[in-house]
């Protein structure tokens, strides 16, 4: 095996062995730099220098080997590097003790290999330029040239790097002095940009090499692959150059950007080969201060569109905004700059993009970090952000975007949103919807949603016409989406998505009355045409949205403020709107109706109002009276005619003799009988009696006109009395009486009507009778609660007696109902 | 000490967006055992919201509420040996009647009658009943009542006492009452019957 093993150290072929006898031989040579290593330190203990030398170039020898991969090249370097520390500390020692280093520099050049004769004269050189007896800048320039020597990629660029290590400390800086030995800084950017250019070569020649045997095409082909990551890293090597350059004080902006930089991007440029392109790029990027390239901007990015096309940019570019954005967090740029950045980075991400060189989702990639430059230089642009988005926007050249695009743009107007965090500074990017609309479905519906929860949150009023089209514009895609089955179950996303559009409406309103009416006109414009899904939501918000205006029209009349909209043009628009509905959904239309009807009545419309209760009085007619809810929206009916003050008596009566009509034709006897005995109330409205008892609101509750047609009123009590005694099953019938009768005492009470003793006591003897003809029954038959209430009826009458009023009472015969059902 | 929470006529999404900030910040669970809601919430949400805020709710249908809420027409809910009636109030006509409230009071054999629609606060006595309408806790816009104030109550019932405390937004500005009741009788006596 080991015989093997010297064989392959002593071959000069460039073949590369499988793995393991790669490991192998790594070992083995190490071994043999360990034997040499022990024998050399005794050497250096007894100070025999020329003993030590010649150890040390047996060491070196081991790296003339042309049998290890790259990395395991490496160890075997770096291995050998400790003791040639060593042996160059001994060497300085010595020269401080009467070596002339001089004469050491010139004697190792004798040495009889090349590899361990370069590395001797770096050692050499390195101690030689310790002692200042000769200028540094010779002793690089002579080393630099002495390297040239070797043109194998890997030990070539192995050399060097010892070279750097070597003279890494001892480069003259404007730190240092600067004496005529010494140097200038100069010197110093020369040497390592040189050293610079030729390992870039080397490192490049590496990867191109194919020192295969005789394998197959395929076989090649994976060996190659697998070697070249570790090719790679050995770039590594080559960019220590640029860090080291870097971290001379003596290069400044100025000497960075006229010297430096210009060699730089020549020799990066020049080589064309992508992997160092790349990864040199990026190095020099992370080597050189944030400022330095705010400086060279302009070159950097144009020298980046020089690029090999097979380079990733994107990659690149990535590195260099983000960067810069972080610098900007704690270093604002000056104002007059911070344009100039913005559009230097634009302008370059333009020609790219124009080059078609780099894939869509790396533009986007690119568009994003250009915001993130934008949000850092100035929140305050919003143009930035538009550029941005108009950018995204002509690249994507109006189609439907891709899963992996969507991620990236939906990222960006995510940050967008989060950014500004306000809905108006957002509705002024004007290309936002456009872009948005390119997006998947459900991303849309994403930011649509966000953006109406950031108005609730925030609680924005939007108010200015432009504004709130462009919020629309926006959120368009939350009105128009299709509809899935999942969709309409109660508690679907879709459900709370609409939820919350409607809760947004209430926040677009202004107190100028041409301005509301304009933001009506825009909503109905919006909304109305979204179908009837849509609209059984948004119908509520719209319609009192309308009326809602109304009171405030109404208000300003009160206050002698002027405006230019009418009523007439209002109410309208409203009745057009819920006259579209009834087909769909009569019943809302029918409650909006009712609710319209009230709104126009506080606006002194006594016109609109009757109308407005037509409509409703119509549905009722067309859609309920065969339902069996049919009571409850005549009970609707009826309760809101009460409220109805404004209007005068000729429209009041027409309405109330509707509601009796249609309250003899409902259903159930109960509800006719409680029906009718409503609609009596309606024939007797004077001041007192307005029909709500409320101390703070009487004063807007009090009728304008005084209405009473006993014939009427006489005529429904009847009535309700006739169907309660005879179509209304025991007991019920009784509880309905003694309502009825509740309601004769308040019209006996005011003492203006044929409410009087007679009639109050006939019914108070027919109760009597209805209850002896059903006395058959046994008692436990009759409800409890029903005798309860009856009772408590009772005790309300009989108190009466002791009122205010108490005389009137003298003569009704409640002592009798009390021993009847008691 | 039992803490009711009477609350009503939210109206969200129709006619507002939510519940004002200021009363939200009272609004916390905890301290409420139980809530009475006169309706009108609209939509699940708001109900969701009360679950909130109490485990003991009990509401009733407004003419506005989502018919799938099943919701009540009315509730007789018993707490601390008082008998509560809550209705929405918009079948209760007229609207905001004494009298009509009192026949419903009587029907419904309550002692306490909450009621609500008119979306104004209301507290009175009436032969011993008590009738309370906490109003729209909102402020929601009302057809029937001009400049509406967002208002709730919170009773607080006690052995010998009710404590109701109304909770008014004026102007933006918080305004608490306190109103007294005694308990009332559950059993009338017979003294003023002859």
């Amino acid at each position: 095996m080991s015989s093997k093993g010297s064989d392959l150290t002593k071959r000069k072929e460039s073949v590369l062995t499988p793995r393991i006898e790669q490991e192998t031989l790594l070992q083995e040579l190490k071994d043999k730099i360990q034997r040499s290593a022990f024998d050399m330190r005794k050497f250096l203990e007894d100070e025999q220098t020329i003993l030590v030398l010649i150890k040390t170039t047996e060491m070196i020898s081991e790296l003339r080997t042309s049998a290890l991969s790259p990395k395991n090249y490496f160890e075997l370097y770096s291995f050998l590097l400790n003791e040639l520390r060593n042996v160059e500390s001994y060497l300085d020692e010595q020269v401080k003790t009467g070596l002339s280093a001089q004469e050491l520099y010139k004697v190792v050049q004798f040495t009889g290999q090349v590899i361990p004769r370069l590395y001797l004269l770096i050692t050499a050189g390195s101690v030689l330029i310790n002692t200042e007896e000769v200028p540094i800048k010779d002793i690089l320039q002579d080393l630099n040239k002495m390297c040239r020597g070797i043109q194998h990629p890997t030990r070539g660029i192995f050399l060097r790097y010892y070279l750097t290590q070597m003279v890494k400390d001892k480069l003259p800086d404007i730190t240092t002095q600067n004496s005529e030995m010494h140097g200038t800084v100069e010197d110093s950017i020369n040497f390592i940009i040189s050293n610079f250019i030729e390992m870039n070569k080397l490192w490049i020649r590496m990867q191109h090499q194919t020192p295969f045997g005789n394998l197959s095409e395929i076989g090649k082909k994976y060996v190659h692959t697998m070697l070249g990551k570790e090719r790679t890293e050995l770039g590594m090597l080559v960019g220590t150059n640029l860090s080291r350059l870097a971290q001379l004080e003596g290069v400044t902006v100025e000497i960075y950007s006229q010297n430096v930089l210009p060699l730089i991007l020549h020799q990066i440029i020049d080589c064309n080969d992508k992997i160092a392109q790349e990864y040199l790029f990026v190095v020099m990027i992370q080597a050189f201060p944030d400022e330095f390239h705010l400086e060279t901007l302009e070159t950097l990015l144009k020298s980046l569109e020089e690029l090999n096309p097979n380079v990733d940019i994107k990659e690149i570019l990535q590195e260099l905004m983000q960067r810069l954005v972080i610098y900007f967090k704690t270093n604002r740029a000056a104002e007059n700059q911070e344009h100039k950045i913005f559009t230097t980075f634009s302008d370059s991400i333009s020609r790219i993009s124009q080059k078609k060189v780099l894939k869509q989702t790396d533009l986007l990639i690119i568009l994003r970090c250009l915001l993130q430059i934008g949000f850092s230089l100035n929140l305050n642009r919003i143009d930035y952000v538009d550029y941005v988005f108009q950018s995204a926007f002509r690249l994507l050249n109006n189609e439907i975007i891709k899963q992996d695009d969507s991620n990236v743009v939906t990222q960006m107007i995510q940050e967008v949103i989060q950014s500004y965090n306000n809905v108006i500074v957002l509705i002024e990017i004007e290309s936002f919807p456009h872009l948005t609309n390119l997006l998947p479905l459900a991303e849309q519906r994403k930011i649509a949603n966000n953006l109406i929860e950031n108005v609730l949150k925030s609680q924005t009023i939007i108010e200015e016409i432009e504004k709130l089209q462009r919020f629309f514009n926006l959120i368009q895609i939350l009105l128009n989406h299709p509809i899935n089955q999942n969709d309409l179950q109660f508690d679907s996303d879709f459900q709370k998505e609409q939820s919350a559009l409607c809760k947004v409406i209430h926040f677009f309103y202004s107190d100028d009355i041409e301005k509301y009416f304009l933001i009506f006109q825009l909503l109905i414009k919006e909304l109305n045409g979204t179908g009837k899904v849509r609209m059984k939501n948004y119908i509520f918000p719209l319609i009192f949205s309308g009326l809602k205006l109304a009171q405030k029209m109404r208000e300003n009349e009160r206050n002698k403020s002027e405006f230019s909209i009418s009523f007439n043009q209002l109410f309208d628009s409203i009745s057009t709107i819920l006259e579209n509905l009834i087909n769909f959904f009569p019943e809302v239309a029918f409650k909006l109706f009712l609710q319209t009807a009230q709104a126009a009545n506080k606006c002194r419309l006594e016109k609109v109002a009757y109308e407005m209760m037509l409509k409703a009085i119509t549905i009722y007619g067309d859609v309920f009276s065969l339902r069996e809810t049919q009571f409850k929206m005549l009970f609707s009916i009826i309760s809101t005619l009460f409220t109805l003050n404004y209007i005068g008596n000729e429209y009041f009566s027409f309405l109330a003799v509707q509601c009796a009509i249609h309250s003899k034709k409902l259903v159930q006897p109960i509800h006719q009988a409680k029906a009718i005995c409503c609609c009596s109330r309606f024939f007797y409205l004077q001041d007192s009696l307005i029909p709500t008892n409320s101390l703070e609101n009487s004063q807007n509750q009090k009728r304008s006109i005084q209405f009473h047609d006993d014939k009427k009123l006489v005529g429904c009590l009847s009535k309700a009395i006739r169907i309660a005694s005879s179509s209304i099953e025991f007991p019920v019938s009784l509880e309905s009486l003694f309502e009825i009768l509740d309601v004769c005492l308040i019209f006996f009470e005011t003492q203006k009507t044929n409410i009087n003793i007679e009639y109050i006591n006939t019914l108070i003897e027919l109760i009597i009778q209805v209850k002896e003809k059903n006395q058959s029954q046994p008692q436990v038959l009759f409800p409890q609660n029903s005798l309860v209430f009856i009772n408590q009826m009772i005790r309300k009458f009989i108190k009466k007696k002791k009122g205010e009023k108490k005389e009137i009472y003298l003569e009704i015969n409640f002592q009798k109902l009390k021993k009847t059902f008691n | 000490m039992v803490f009711v929470l009477i609350i009503g006529d939210f109206h969200i999404p129709h006619r507002t967006y939510d519940v004002p900030t200021r009363f939200k910040k009272l609004l916390v669970p905890g301290k409420i055992e139980i809530i009475l809601s006169t309706g009108n919430l609209t939509n699940k949400e708001t109900r969701e919201y009360l679950t909130t805020l109490a485990s003991d709710i009990h509401v009733v249908k407004g003419d506005f509420d989502d018919d799938n809420l099943n919701l009540p027409e009315n509730d007789v809910v018993v707490i601390d040996g008082i008998k509560f009636g809550l209705v929405h109030g918009h079948d209760v006509i007229p609207w905001g009647d004494h009298d009509s409230l009192g026949v419903v009071q009587r029907k419904l054999g309550v002692d306490i009658l909450i009621h609500g629609h008119t979306h104004e606060f209301s507290a009175f006595e009436s032969e011993g009943k008590i009738f309370i309408n906490p109003g729209s806790v909102t402020g929601a816009y009302s057809g029937f009542t001009e400049d509406v104030v967002p208002s709730f109550v919170l009773m607080d019932i006690q052995k010998e006492k009710i404590i109701t405390y109304v909770y008014k937004l004026k102007n933006g500005e918080l305004e608490v009452n306190k109103l007294f009741f005694s308990r009332p009788k559950t059993k009338e006596s017979d003294e003023n019957f002859d």
